[in-house]
């Protein structure tokens, strides 16, 4: 399954595996430090090969991946952004993946700007200069492009900690930004 | 401590102090040629300035509700506690514009007492969202029931012929069926639909049908006139009710019924009637005429003979009967009676009756001895006029002779068959002898039958009035009763011997009327 050569990505949902049926005394979750702990080993050592902007490319793509596949396995399909946001808040939320609170959504320019508070990604690091949310931006991505059908640029606009860690991300549709990433 | 540093350590106290305060500070001015670490105390100090005096600005923009505002890139822990109070505000003020939009299963989590306040506020809107909305469909669903009830309402209204008018409480016209623009024209045009009386004169206004079911009263087919559309006068049986709810008269309802046509008929039927009583008088008149003559007819006496008792009993009806009878005298010991029932009775059976005394008498002049030539004679005479009458007759010819005695000989053209009483024997039989009716069939023969009589015995004749009287079950007294009961009230006398047969007749009929004539005649032998 991941020991062929390919040049696009090939990942499903079902590649997952039966996780109930796979885990029948432990479950279907795991501590956050284990999710955490194979991420930031992965990207450590990814920056050692690739270098940074690489690395970033790499973790974007991946989320926007990751993004698509949750979208189409975990979210209805419905039609309004308000009942998307509903979902979307709602399965973060019972997936423990973070706290999604809406801060402005202005439909008609296809501009939003939400904030997630106890991100699965960067809770609990250390307020800095450097963006760690990459992937979280790649996620937001590949949400939004099979929510509309159309691209999004998303990026992490701000982030502080007071207690938990809250990381802004800014929403737009691509064309808004002349064809930004 | 030179002069100048220590002017600018006082200048920073004054503006910790100034900030400490909450007055607004500017940065401080540096020295011209600061010591390196005065430069580096001046430079933080500023720094302080700045990230102060930013947050201020951005906190009084959040207390003023301006949730857009940038907020400051300081570094102080603080200005993340208000950026998690900008984000939640936002995300509320998000919230509450999807509440205000309608969706009341908004809620917000993680927001300490704000969240359990928000999500209690959106449960109570969505419960009283739900009884609203639970109300609204009641409130509809009664909506469609009464405009379907109001459109059953104004289809069966209008299927009516009849004029229907609804009032409000205070009088108004509030519905009509399509009658009133068919027969009072458009309802714009009501002003013409003003009512008056029979005699003319116009409804005062609590005369009004519907003034008078406002005021509680119940109207049945009062009369009323209108000029109905196009000028036509129309006539109305008007009936009017009150509408009573939760026992308050709401209004009122008004039934005009056409009667126009009814009362046409009705004064047409009028007139109709008054000609026909006066030609009914002068017909009972002629009635009158008819019965005086037709009873001039009828023998009032009889001549007593030598040889022959005769007594009769005649009752007629009050209209003019169809039974007669005659007796002549045809010479010293011969006697000719006649009795004949026409079939009908009124003018024509009068008219009838006439023709049957002028034909009996002619024919007797010539056959009076010979009862079978008598009948056929009589037969030819009528049968021509005889269109739509029949006669039943029985002719019989007594004749005395010293040598034989007494002897009764009789045809009978479908009549009733004589009675003969044999008094010394005690026998009683009907005698027959037979013929058809007369008038029916031309040229018609009938048998003669010639019976000898001994004194005393006694020969009836009669009309079907009597064996054909009804008591009051329906039942007759019958033929072949008749000869029983005329010998079982036998009297000496002829003629009580007849009033006895006449009180059984009317003993037996009861409390019935009599449908018939009835003639009844007795010949005695002496």
């Amino acid at each position: 399954m991941f020991k062929n050569e390919q040049n696009l990505p090939h990942f499903r949902w079902n590649m997952l595996g039966d996780l109930r049926l796979g885990r029948p005394n432990l479950g279907t979750t795991t501590e956050l430090a284990v999710y955490r702990l194979m991420q930031f080993t992965l990207r450590d050592v990814l920056i050692c090969h690739v270098g940074v902007e690489k690395t970033d490319a790499i973790f974007f793509e991946a989320g926007m991946l990751s993004g698509r596949e949750f979208h189409r396995n975990l979210l209805p399909k419905r039609g309004e952004f308000n009942e998307f946001f509903d979902d979307l808040q709602r399965v973060l939320k019972e997936m423990k993946m973070g706290i999604l609170r809406v801060e402005s959504a202005d439909f008609d320019a296809s501009r939003f700007v939400i904030a997630i508070a106890e991100d699965l990604d960067c809770s609990g690091l250390p307020v800095c200069d450097e963006e760690v949310c990459t992937y979280d931006e790649g996620f937001l991505t590949g949400l939004f492009r099979e929510q509309t059908g159309e691209d999004f640029q998303v990026k992490e606009v701000d982030c502080w900690c007071s207690g938990d860690r809250v990381c802004r991300f800014e929403i737009k549709r691509a064309q808004q930004s002349g064809g930004e990433r | 401590m030179t002069s100048d540093n220590r002017e600018i350590i006082g200048t920073i106290s004054g503006t910790i102090a100034a900030m400490l305060k909450g007055e607004h500070v500017v940065p401080v001015k540096e020295p011209a040629e600061p010591d390196e670490e005065v430069g580096r105390m001046v430079s933080l100090v500023n720094e302080l300035v700045a990230d102060v005096n930013d947050c201020e600005s951005f906190v009084s923009a959040l207390a003023r509700g301006d949730l857009g505002s940038p907020p400051p890139r300081s570094g102080m822990k603080v200005i993340d506690s208000f950026k998690s109070l900008q984000s939640n505000l936002q995300h509320l003020t998000w919230k509450t514009k999807r509440v205000a939009g309608g969706d009341f299963t908004q809620k917000i989590d993680f927001l300490g007492d704000f969240a359990d306040a928000f999500n209690s506020m959106t449960s109570q809107l969505q419960d009283s969202f739900e009884k609203i909305e639970a109300q609204n469909i009641e409130l509809r669903d009664a909506r469609l029931e009464a405009e379907r009830r109001a459109k059953e309402m104004d289809t069966v209204l209008d299927s009516i012929d009849d004029l229907i008018i609804i009032y409000d409480a205070a009088g108004n016209l509030v519905k009509t069926n399509k009658a009133f623009s068919r027969i009072a024209g458009p309802e714009e045009g009501r002003t013409r639909f003003m009512i008056r009386h029979p005699d003319g004169r116009p409804f005062a206004p609590e005369e009004q049908p519907e003034a008078r079911a406002l005021r509680g009263e119940t109207v049945r087919d009062d009369t009323c006139r209108m000029t109905g559309d196009g000028g036509r006068e129309l006539s109305f049986a008007v009936s009017s009710s009150p509408i009573v709810v939760e026992e308050r008269i709401s209004g009122a309802v008004v039934v005009y019924h056409d009667a126009t046509e009814r009362m046409r008929m009705e004064e047409a039927l009028q007139i109709s009637e008054q000609n026909l009583r006066k030609r009914n008088d002068v017909i009972e008149s002629d009635l009158r005429v008819a019965q005086l003559i037709q009873h001039h007819f009828i023998p009032k006496r009889i001549v007593p003979g030598d040889h022959l008792r005769i007594d009769f009993r005649y009752y007629p009806l009050d209209a003019i009967g169809g039974d007669y009878f005659s007796i002549t005298p045809l010479h010293e010991h011969g006697t000719g009676i006649f009795i004949g029932d026409v079939v009908g009775h009124g003018i024509s059976a009068a008219l009838f009756l006439s023709l049957l005394k002028s034909a009996t008498d002619r024919v007797c002049r010539k056959y009076g001895t010979r009862p079978k030539e008598y009948m056929s004679a009589l037969n030819r005479e009528l049968i021509d006029y005889m269109n739509f009458n029949f006669i039943t007759a029985v002719y019989g010819y007594f004749l005395y002779d010293e040598s034989e005695g007494t002897t009764f000989t009789f045809a009978n053209g479908g009549h009733p068959l004589p009675v003969l009483h044999r008094r010394a024997a005690g026998t009683v039989e009907l005698i027959n002898a037979d013929g058809s009716m007369i008038g029916a069939i031309p040229d018609l023969e009938f048998e003669e039958r010639r019976v000898s009589l001994d004194r005393g015995d006694r020969i009836f004749l009669y009309t079907d009035g009597i064996p054909e009287i009804r008591n009051k079950n329906g039942a007759m007294i019958g033929f072949e009763n008749l000869p029983h009961l005329i010998r079982s009230v036998s009297q000496p006398d002829l003629g009580g011997t007849i009033d006895a047969i006449m009180r059984e007749v009317y003993d037996f009929k009861g409390p019935m009327p009599i449908e018939d004539d009835i003639i009844l005649i007795g010949l005695e032998v002496i």
